[in-house]
């Protein structure tokens, strides 16, 4: 029988940079749901599993290029909700890839406001690009207990150096992030807060259902109110407030961590979402 | 609501009153009443941008601060006039 090691779940503290989670060894033969119908990740599956999903809705990726992706994300470990992955001022020699859990990219200014500039849900790395660009000039926070991979930098460049059409997939996904990031300045800068939030919740959706972790549109979405106004940089008086205008127009509902979308057309009219930037599409790359 | 933790923060609840009567029945955490009172400039700031220009006959925001026992601590108003010149 296959076994494998999984973390268990344990009280999040929000002290320390690692958790006290313990490990446990876990048969893959324990009647766990099928992976379309649960709402986190299976702890029986490998840790790169997410991270293909989301490569594989974008292009094909052969047998090799799995073999080569699986063999670089190993040993994942625990940390807790609301610790540090990756901290500003950082010169990490891995990048991080999340295997289960919700990051965020942050940064802090001087009198403590905080502005959060990315989200992170399983199947992404949460820092590709600090294989070039070195020093972190922002840091990434752990929203609930996250299992991560750290893939060591060398092994990422040796990659770009013998694998092309993969080195090209990774390079993909740092452009999706821009594409997030100028869908944010633009909602920001220029969308009512309803449809600003509404446009947030389409986006956190279309990506956990590419790595089949929304199943009948519904999800987990571990963040606090405050947490929700550090990502859409309103106050979260009126966060609050287009919450419940949003919950008033039955679009969605939201009760302990659970996200359920009710109307999703509804909620991509309110959005005036187009899920283009996200580059869902199966095509050569 | 969310992952909301454990918190020993007292909890005040903002209903709005404008294009809308909201009626808050979530709330909010804050610290103290001097806290409530920072948040709310930017939530008016915030709400203004979204509804005065998209509702020209609305003239004011208003929102009315209840805390935990539902008593009104606190109102807060914002108004938005214009006035042709001669």
């Amino acid at each position: 029988m296959p076994t494998r090691l999984v973390c268990s779940s344990s009280a999040t503290n929000h002290d320390g940079r690692l958790s006290s989670c313990s490990w446990v060894h876990m048969t893959s033969h324990s009647g766990h749901l099928l992976p379309s119908h649960r709402l986190t990740v299976d702890p029986t599956q490998h840790p790169a599993s997410s991270l293909i999903l989301k490569l594989r809705r974008r292009d094909e990726v052969s047998a090799d290029e799995e073999r080569v992706i699986k063999e670089l994300v190993q040993a994942p470990v625990c940390i807790a909700g609301g610790a540090d992955i990756v901290s500003e001022g950082d010169r990490p020699i891995s990048s991080t890839l999340l295997v289960e859990g919700f990051a965020a990219r942050y940064k802090v200014l001087p009198h403590g406001g905080r502005q959060m500039t990315a989200l992170h849900v399983p199947g992404d790395f949460v820092d590709l690009h600090s294989l070039l660009l070195k020093e972190m000039d922002h840091g990434v926070l752990a929203l609930n207990e996250c299992r991560i991979v750290k893939v060591p930098h060398a092994l990422l460049r040796r990659l770009t150096e013998t694998h092309a059409h993969l080195s090209r997939l990774f390079w993909l996904l740092t452009l999706v992030d821009g594409a997030i990031h100028r869908e944010w300045v633009v909602g920001m800068g220029r969308r009512s807060a309803k449809s600003h939030m509404a446009n947030l919740f389409c986006e956190i959706y279309s990506l956990l259902e590419v790595v089949h972790l929304a199943p009948d549109f519904e999800f987990m979405l571990p963040v606090t109110q405050n947490d929700l106004a550090d990502i859409l940089g309103l106050s979260s008086v009126h966060v609050n407030r287009v919450l419940q205008e949003l919950r008033a127009s039955e679009l969605v509902s939201w009760v302990g961590g659970k996200m359920k979308i009710l109307d999703w057309a509804g909620l991509r009219d309110a959005a005036e979402f187009d899920s283009t930037y996200l580059q869902l599409q199966r095509e050569p790359r | 609501l969310g992952a909301e933790g454990l918190s020993q923060m007292p909890k005040y609840f903002f209903d709005a009153h404008d294009v809308y009567d909201l009626v808050d029945e979530v709330g909010v955490e804050f610290p103290d009443l001097q806290a409530v009172r920072r948040e709310l400039a930017r939530t008016m700031a915030e709400t203004a941008v979204d509804l005065f220009p998209a509702n020209p006959s609305l003239r004011e925001l208003s929102i009315e601060v209840r805390d935990e026992a539902r008593m009104v601590v606190l109102r807060a108003y914002l108004t938005f006039r214009t006035e042709s010149g001669s």
